[in-house]
């Protein structure tokens, strides 16, 4: 590269330059005489953030790209120096800097810059002038950040609290009867879900455990889908006003139906409708819940249930776990006419049914050893609280005391319901 | 906690070409996206049957397993009106951990699982 001769062309630009512009002439020609111009084609990387750098630029004409791999930072045009941080301080390029259209740079080395520096304190002046202008720039970017980050906080804010509503506000209350729940989301939003209601027309409680794959916002909405399919269909009778217990949807409206029959009925087809209805619909974005639902019949403490993919709930008595809930069919919303069967449990009084996500029993300690089921059936067991409440804030605080210093990487969710008599 | 997912492609024939996907390390909702984007790559460059070998990975989570049906989607296993069994994608050597999940999901009765690399390949 040649030397660009000290043109009036020069000065002109050096003093419309940023870092130059109240600069006196004889500063300016100096300045020009230790410039070299450099051409760089569109695309053509000027510095790679790591690299060991002398020189700093000015851009004399095009446009380049400030950025940390992928992520661009900042756009500089006509006027504006970049890579004085390296040139100044022997520092290695915080940043790279890639050219975004064909542009010319002066060129300034470290050692010409210093030797300036040394002799002409209008020099210093200069210098000090940009690293104020720098620093004003840095204020400005970092408070628009911040204002935009609060933007995008609090959406999440109004996602998380419409979201919370997509949880039950109260439990059934039923006498021989106490269930709890709870939710802890790994981020602003869940993709966990639980709920817990009366089906009157069959006099069942619907339980219901979900965990929708992934998590974070994609994981929410998806919640909410699910959610409200299951519950719109098993409660369709209730909702629609109708007085008797039925099988299930198609014939609800018939009272010949024994009650047994029509619990399986309403369990089946609320799973398969929402099932369909997702694979159907959404299948496309191949996003699925793991399920576990059952229906209760809070006079005999016997319990229907389809567990869809989902964590193996466990029915516990006095010091023992009795059964394990295990799956009866695949996950729900991505293989279209999946068949679900329906098992069959018994609570006896006393007896415990906790369910689980899975960010209960692989929630990791700081080291990345998971929590395991292992040990929650092992919790379960020694813990001689058997109020759901206590129980479920017990096994939080454990999981928890485990976990501690390490980031939450899951949803946690947990539902207990005990037969009291 | 972050996770990594190491991925070497190899190329397979049997009766038919296969690409096997040799994955190292985990799946999870910070990996699964290099693990979409490398199948599409494949699938892109034409790669009609895909074989995951799961020998190295040592946990997959739920997001992994939806990066998967969103494979077998883009291999032509679109699933219509009845459930099928994909016979483009399918699954080598999951270790114990993994195999466990891939059963309470039910991926199981949706895709085929070997563990003989030979076997397959020929499978295709």
């Amino acid at each position: 590269m040649e030397p660009l001769p000290t043109s009036d062309e020069q000065l002109q630009f050096l003093k419309q330059s940023k870092m130059f512009e109240n600069a006196p002439k004889s500063l300016l020609v100096e300045i020009g005489g230790i410039s070299t111009t450099v051409s760089v084609k569109a695309d053509e990387k000027i510095m790679e953030k790591g690299d060991k750098g002398t020189a700093m630029y000015i851009i004399v004409d095009g446009q380049v790209r400030i950025h940390d791999e992928d992520l661009t930072l900042k756009y500089l045009g006509k006027g504006d120096v970049f890579g004085e941080m390296a040139a100044l301080d022997s520092e290695v390029r915080s940043a790279s800097v890639t050219a975004e259209v064909d542009t010319i740079l002066f060129e300034l080395e470290r050692s010409s810059v210093y030797d300036i520096l040394s002799r002409r304190p209008e020099a210093a002046k200069a210098v000090i002038h940009l690293l104020c202008q720098r620093e004003k720039s840095i204020v400005h970017d970092v408070t628009e950040q911040s204002f935009k980050v609060r933007a995008l906080e609090r959406e999440l804010e109004i996602g998380r609290d419409i979201q919370a509503r997509f949880l039950p506000d109260i439990l059934p209350e039923l006498p021989g009867w106490e269930i709890a729940a709870c939710l802890e989301p790994a981020r602003e939003v869940a993709g966990d879900f639980y709920d817990a209601f009366h089906i009157r027309t069959i006099n069942r409680i619907g339980l219901l455990v979900g965990d929708v794959c992934g998590k974070g916002v994609g994981a929410s909405l998806f919640m909410t889908l699910f959610r409200s399919l299951i519950r719109a269909t098993s409660l369709s009778g209730d909702f629609m006003g109708w007085t008797t217990s039925g099988a299930g949807l198609a014939g609800a409206q018939n009272d010949a139906v024994p009650l047994a029959v029509a619990d399986r009925q309403t369990l089946e087809d609320s799973v398969t409708l929402t099932n369909n209805y997702v694979a159907w619909t959404h299948g496309n974005t191949s996003m699925f819940a793991s399920v576990f639902f059952a229906l209760l019949d809070p006079k005999s403490g016997s319990l229907v249930y389809i567990n869809a993919g989902h964590e193996e709930p466990v029915i516990f008595g006095a010091n023992e776990i009795t059964q394990r809930l295990a799956p009866t069919g695949p996950v729900v919303g991505i293989f279209p006419n999946a068949e679900f069967s329906v098992g069959t449990a018994r609570l006896e009084p006393n007896d415990v049914l906790v369910v689980f996500t899975d960010g209960v029993t692989e929630a990791a300690d700081v080291a990345g050893a998971r929590y395991t089921e292992e040990r929650l059936l092992e919790f379960l067991v020694k813990t001689p609280d058997r109020l759901p409440t206590t129980l479920i804030s017990k096994i939080m605080t454990n999981v928890e005391a485990f976990s501690a210093g390490a980031q939450q990487f899951d949803d946690i969710t947990l539902l207990a319901v005990r037969r009291t008599a | 906690m972050t996770s990594t997912l190491r991925i070497a492609v190899s190329q397979e024939h049997g009766n038919a070409p296969v690409t096997v996907l040799h994955l190292k390390g985990e799946i999870d909702a910070n990996t699964q996206a290099d693990l979409e984007s490398k199948a599409e790559e494949v699938v892109g460059t034409g790669t009609q049957n895909l074989l995951l070998d799961l020998s190295e990975v040592t946990y997959m989570g739920s997001a992994g397993f939806r990066a998967i049906h969103a494979i077998a989607g883009k291999l032509g296993d679109e699933q219509s009106a009845t459930a099928i069994r994909s016979s483009h994608l399918k699954l080598l050597n999951p270790s114990a951990e993994v195999s466990k999940v891939i059963k309470t999901l039910g991926f199981d009765s949706y895709l085929d699982i070997y563990e003989d690399i030979n076997q397959a390949v020929k499978s295709f």
